[in-house]
C-alpha cells in the first residue's frame, strides 16, 4: 500500500479536472466513474492530498489504541496488576503493536 | 503527572477497585476510549452532515443506523440520544405536561425528575413505596385515583424508576404501566440503572417511554443517555418545530424541539456506538454479576452487626448497607474517626465507599472480575478483623 502511495501522487484536484476532462471530450464518464470507486475504496491509505502524512496519521491512531488496550487491561487487574497467561499475552501483544507503530511513525517523520 | 495546567490525570480505575455507587457502569469499553481519541473534537459527527442536517440521519459514520440499533435494543419504535436521562425527563415532560397538570413520580425517584416536572411547570406527586421499599402497580393506581379525586383531573404522566437510585430495589414497573394505562395515563419508565446492563424490553414491560443514562449504566462519556419511545408518542415527544422568524422568515424544519436539534454532537456520541456491541453483550450477563454483588454483600453481612438497606438477596450491583453495629462502632473512637474504613480500602487499593461514612453507605459492584470481588470480600473480612469485629 505504501508504493501504492508513492506511485499515486495524484490529487484529488488533479483527480476530477482529469475526469472532467474525459467526460467532456471523450464522454468517458462511466470508465472514470470506476476509476472514481476504486479509488474512493482505497482514499483512506491514498495520499491523496500529496502531503505524505497518512500512514503517519494511521500508525499514530494505532500507537494510541495499542496503548489504551493495555490502559483497560491494566483496569481489569486493578489494584495489584497480576495478570493470568493470558492477559500477559495480551499485554505483550498491545506493547508490540505500539512499538511497531510508533517505530513506522518515527520513519514516516524523518522522511 | 497534569494534563494541562493544574489539572492532573486520573487514574483511579487503572490504579484502584472502585465500587462507588453511580461510577459503576459508565466505565468506559476501550473501543470508547479509542472513539473519544478520534472524535474529540467538537463537532466531530458532522464531517458528512448532509440534507436533512439533523444528528439522528448521518450516515457516516452511522449515527442513524444505532439510533435505529437503540430503539431495537430496547424494543420500542424510535429513539433518540439525549444529553443524560435527566434531559430525556425533561423532554417528555415539557411535551406532555403544562402549568396546573401532575406528574407521579416514585417515592424513591430521583431529583432530576423532579427538576424536570418543575421545569414544565407542573407538579410532582409521590406514589409511596409499601413496607418493603418498593413500588406497586396497586400503589399508582391508588395514587392516581388520589389526585383526581383532588383535582378534578388525573396525573398526565407516572414517571418511574425500574431500581431505584437510593436502595437500587426493583419496583413493579410492568404492574405500574398496566394500572397507569388503565386511566389512560402514559409512562415513562426510568431506566438509568439498568438499560445497558440488564435486558430491557419496552413493549414487555408496556411502558409508552423508556430512558436510559449513558454515562450512568451504557459504558459512555457524560453527559450521555438515550429516550425511546412507541410510534403513538414519537411525533409528540419529536416534534419539529413549527417557528418562523419574522424578519427572516427562517424555518428550520426537521429540527425537534424537545430534543433542541442535534443532542450529542461529539466525541460522546461516538464513544456510547463504541461501546453499544459490548454493551449489548454484557446484558446478556446480567446475572453473573448479581451474583458477585450477593457475594460481596454476603461478605459483608458476615461481619456481626452489619445489615442490608436494599432488598435482600441482591438483584442489582448497586446496594446500601449499614454497618453502624460493625465499622461505625470503631469509627466513635478512631483518631481518623469515620475516615478509617475508607483509609482502611484505600490502602488495600479499593475506593469509592464514601470517605467518612460508616453507618449506611452504597457500593456498586458492577463490572467486576471474580478475582476482584473476592478481593474486595476478603478486604472488608480483612479489616472487620483487623479491629476485632466478627
Amino acid at each position: 500500500m505504501r508504493s501504492l502511495t508513492i506511485k499515486l501522487r495524484l490529487t484529488c484536484i488533479e483527480f476530477c479536472a482529469l475526469r472532467i476532462s474525459l467526460v467532456t471530450r471523450y464522454e468517458w464518464g462511466p470508465l472514470t466513474s470506476s476509476l472514481l470507486s476504486i479509488t474512493i475504496n482505497n482514499i483512506k491509505r491514498l495520499d491523496y492530498w500529496g502531503l505524505g502524512m497518512d500512514n503517519a496519521v494511521d500508525n499514530l491512531f494505532e500507537a494510541l489504541f495499542a496503548l489504551t488496550d493495555l490502559r483497560v487491561l491494566l483496569r481489569e487487574t486493578a489494584p495489584l496488576h497480576k495478570l493470568s497467561a493470558e492477559q500477559q499475552m495480551q499485554a505483550r501483544d498491545a506493547l508490540a503493536r505500539a512499538k511497531a507503530a510508533l517505530s513506522k511513525l518515527e520513519e514516516e517523520l524523518q522522511e | 503527572m497534569k494534563i494541562a495546567g493544574n489539572i492532573p490525570i486520573r487514574e483511579v480505575e487503572e490504579n484502584f477497585i472502585n465500587i462507588q455507587p453511580i461510577q459503576a457502569a459508565g466505565r468506559l469499553t476501550a473501543e470508547a476510549m479509542k472513539a473519544l481519541i478520534a472524535y474529540g473534537d467538537g463537532y466531530s459527527t458532522c464531517d458528512q452532515c448532509r440534507k436533512p442536517f439533523r444528528l439522528d440521519k448521518i450516515t457516516k459514520p452511522p449515527i442513524a443506523e444505532f439510533h435505529k440499533d437503540l430503539a431495537r435494543f430496547l424494543n420500542m419504535d424510535e429513539a433518540r440520544v439525549t444529553p443524560g436521562a435527566r434531559r430525556a425527563f425533561q423532554a417528555v415532560c415539557l411535551a406532555l405536561a403544562e402549568k396546573g397538570d401532575t406528574v407521579l413520580v416514585s417515592a424513591l425517584g430521583h431529583y432530576t425528575e423532579f427538576l424536570a416536572v418543575e421545569n414544565a411547570k407542573a407538579t410532582v406527586r409521590e406514589v409511596p413505596t409499601n413496607d418493603l421499599n418498593i413500588v406497586t402497580g396497586d400503589a399508582v393506581a391508588q395514587k392516581i385515583e388520589e389526585v383526581t379525586r383532588e383535582q378534578g383531573k388525573s396525573p398526565v404522566l407516572a414517571m418511574l424508576d425500574h431500581f431505584d437510585y437510593s436502595l437500587a430495589n426493583e419496583h413493579d414497573i410492568a404492574g405500574a404501566a398496566k394500572a397507569a394505562h388503565q386511566y389512560d395515563i402514559p409512562i415513562l419508565y426510568n431506566g438509568a440503572y439498568t438499560v445497558g446492563i440488564k435486558p430491557v424490553d419496552g413493549k414487555a414491560l408496556g411502558v409508552d417511554f423508556v430512558v436510559g443514562s449513558g454515562h450512568k449504566s451504557m459504558a459512555s462519556p457524560a453527559p450521555s443517555g438515550v429516550l425511546a419511545t412507541t410510534s403513538g408518542y414519537a411525533d409528540t415527544v419529536f416534534s419539529t418545530t413549527q417557528m418562523i422568524g419574522d424578519v427572516t422568515g427562517r424555518q428550520f424544519g426537521v429540527k425537534e424541539v424537545q430534543m433542541l436539534g442535534c443532542t450529542l454532537m461529539g466525541g460522546n456520541i461516538l464513544a456510547m456506538m463504541a461501546s453499544f456491541p459490548t454493551v449489548k453483550r454484557r446484558v446478556e450477563e446480567w446475572d453473573e454479576y448479581v451474583t458477585k454483588s450477593n457475594y460481596v454483600v454476603d461478605a459483608l453481612l458476615g461481619i456481626r452487626g452489619n445489615t442490608c438497606v436494599s432488598e435482600y438477596p441482591r438483584k442489582h450491583t448497586l446496594s446500601k448497607v449499614d454497618t453502624t453495629g460493625s465499622f461505625d462502632t470503631v469509627a466513635r473512637t478512631h483518631k481518623r474517626r469515620g475516615f478509617f474504613l475508607s483509609d482502611e480500602l484505600k490502602q488495600r487499593g479499593i475506593v469509592g465507599a464514601f470517605s467518612g461514612a460508616t453507618r449506611a453507605w452504597k457500593l456498586n459492584t458492577y463490572g467486576l472480575s471474580w478475582d476482584q470481588i473476592r478481593y474486595v470480600a476478603d478486604a472488608f473480612k480483612e479489616i472487620a478483623g483487623k479491629y476485632g469485629l466478627s
